[in-house]
């Protein structure tokens, strides 16, 4: 899919931009603090309505302002289709061809998006929180059921937690509901889980071989899921209702998996370099691709930002090799010289200074 | 500046209501002192009191009625054979439109939402498991809405006659109808997968 314009309206620094973009390649150039990131950010808010960079959506929205604004044509292989999303302190409107979408799980996932910034590193290092949020959404713009299933599902968490804390507090006593809430918990738990486990299988078995040119063949890669549980959650958060009501809080599922990366068979956040896993997130993030080209049956767009800064030359080849398909592109950063002529060549330039972009 | 107090009052009371915020009670209640007049206003107080005064939950049902029982429970030549569980008065009427279902309901006033403060006793189930010790019922239908609150009142009533001879059956969620299917969203198609049955 190919982004063909957007109008950004006070985004962070960016008081007002429309831009024309380029089908492959769209470098976005300017000193640190100028709002390089940020174009991006709007980029990435469009496609998943959140920001990959803080949990307050609303922190976006220019100082001063009411609202924020994104808009965008998107080409298709078969159609086009215009995106908008309007975020104000309290709401969030999206749209599709000026035809409001009142469910988020309706509009996710549309527009295709892999990301590549230096946050990525917290997929490596960060708490089992951050990793599943990865995987929720990475798997969200693929399948919208999937989001659905996770939106019930924490609903349901929700009042299960709820129960067991009027349990604990002898407000209630019924455990004809308590099993009834684990069993319906167990039913949304073992979809999301299906999914997420094919999710990092299909992962698994495209990463290994971009990871190993990447390491010239030194390195092997595998992604594992690690569930709190063994197979039949139901029968497991039965038997452990005791802590459950104790703690006030359901100690088993898919809101608590983790995932673990191995790199030659060791843990990589405990046992990998800086550089090791910094690679590893470029390969996953690679495979990322594939994986949505083989859901979709089309390129997503990738946003790489301030990639120079973090990869080594051979590394950033790999990437470059990667960029040369028709997979449209942008990348930012604060020294031109690192873009070679031929990228030059096929490639639209955009400076920015101070929120200004042309 | 400030309004009298027979408009500041009119304002809280509109406010009472649930999706009516400060503004549009403001706007309600000027629109009432400009707009209406006396014998509307008249009529409009009438109802108010009626509902109080001459309303009431069906004791068999729960259905909102103001004779005792309710009209549906009262009418003899209804199957006695079928009960339609819904969460709401509201749910009835609809069903009633289509005419088409000629047994009886049960209404529950509520879904279990331990959220919501809501348990298994604060909703209408009680007077349910009494009904269902008539040996008439042979069928239980459950009409709860798809929310997460009203399948876990479904999955409760169920696992409630674990050990009954009632058939317990619950409404599809399917397609709509007219619909084509490459307009449905994914979800409701799911949904209409899951509960497909043989033809
Ligand atoms: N909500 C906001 N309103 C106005 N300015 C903001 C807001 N959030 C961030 N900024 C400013 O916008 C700039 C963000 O720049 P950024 O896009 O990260 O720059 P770059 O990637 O070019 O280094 C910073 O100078 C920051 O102070
Ligand atoms: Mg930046
Ligand atoms: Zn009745």
């Amino acid at each position: 899919m190919i982004i063909n314009n957007i109008k950004v309206r006070n985004f962070r620094c960016i008081h007002n931009a429309e831009l024309e973009f380029n089908k492959n390649l769209n470098i976005v150039v300017g000193n640190n603090g100028q709002g390089k990131t940020s174009l991006l950010e709007s980029i990435y808010l469009l496609a998943f309505t959140k920001s990959h960079k803080t949990n307050f959506e609303r922190e976006v929205i220019m100082t001063g302002c009411d609202f924020t604004k994104v808009n965008a044509a998107v080409d298709f292989s078969e159609t086009k289709k215009d995106y908008s999303i309007v975020l104000t302190k309290k709401t969030k409107k999206t749209k599709i061809n000026d035809i409001e979408q009142k469910k988020l799980s309706e509009y996710i996932g549309k527009i295709n998006v892999i990301m590549f910034s230096p946050e990525d590193l917290r997929i490596i290092k960060g708490d089992p929180n951050i990793k599943r949020k990865f995987i929720d959404l990475e798997l969200g713009q693929t399948s919208p059921i999937y989001i659905f299933n996770l939106l019930m599902y924490k609903k349901i968490l929700k009042q299960r937690n709820e129960l067991l804390k009027k349990i604990q507090k002898n407000e209630i006593d019924d455990y004809i509901l308590l099993d009834v809430i684990t069993e319906q918990l167990s039913q949304y738990a073992s979809k999301i889980v299906a999914e997420r486990e094919i999710f990092i299988e299909t992962v698994n078995s495209i990463i290994n071989s971009i990871h190993r040119s990447l390491t010239k063949d030194l390195e092997k890669i595998r992604i594992e899921y690690k569930k709190t549980y063994k197979d039949d959650l139901f029968e497991e958060l039965k038997n452990k209702y005791k802590y459950d009501i104790l703690v006030g809080s359901t100690s088993m599922g898919p809101h608590r998996d983790d995932l673990v990366i191995y790199l030659n068979d060791e843990d990589i956040s405990i046992y990998g370099s800086q550089g090791q896993q910094r690679t590893a997130v470029l390969s996953i993030k690679l495979s990322l691709i594939e994986f949505v080209k083989s859901k979709i049956n089309e390129y997503p767009v990738l946003l790489l930002d301030d990639v120079f800064s973090e990869l080594d030359s051979t590394r950033l080849e790999s990437l470059i090799e990667y960029i040369k398909r028709n997979i449209q592109t942008f990348i930012t950063t604060t020294d031109i010289s690192f873009i070679n002529d031929e990228l030059r060549e096929k490639a639209n330039f955009y400076y920015v200074e101070k929120g200004n972009i042309r | 500046m400030k309004y009298p107090r027979a408009i500041t009052e009119l304002i809280e009371c509109f406010s009472k209501y649930p999706g009516i915020g400060p503004k549009t009670a403001e706007r309600l209640s000027l629109y009432t002192v400009n707009k209406i007049k006396k014998e509307e206003i008249d009529k409009f107080t009438k109802a108010l009191i009626d509902t109080k005064d001459t309303l009431f939950h069906c004791p068999i049902c729960g259905n909102i009625t103001d004779t005792d029982p309710c009209y549906i429970c009262n009418d003899k030549n209804r199957d006695t054979e079928s009960l339609l569980v819904v969460e709401e008065a509201k749910d009835v009427i609809i069903i009633e439109k289509m005419k088409k279902y000629d047994g009886k309901y049960h209404v529950l006033n509520g879904v279990i939402s331990p959220i919501n403060g809501v348990g298994p006793e604060d909703i209408n189930l009680r007077s349910l498991l009494e009904r269902l010790q008539d040996k008439r019922i042979k069928e239980l239908i459950l009409g709860l809405n798809a929310s997460i609150e009203g399948e876990a009142t479904s999955m409760y009533i169920k696992r409630l006659l674990k050990n009954s001879d009632i058939k317990v059956t619950k409404l599809a969620h399917g397609l709509p109808v007219g619909g084509d299917l490459q307009y449905a969203d994914e979800i409701t198609l799911l949904r209409a997968l899951e509960g497909r049955r043989e033809i």
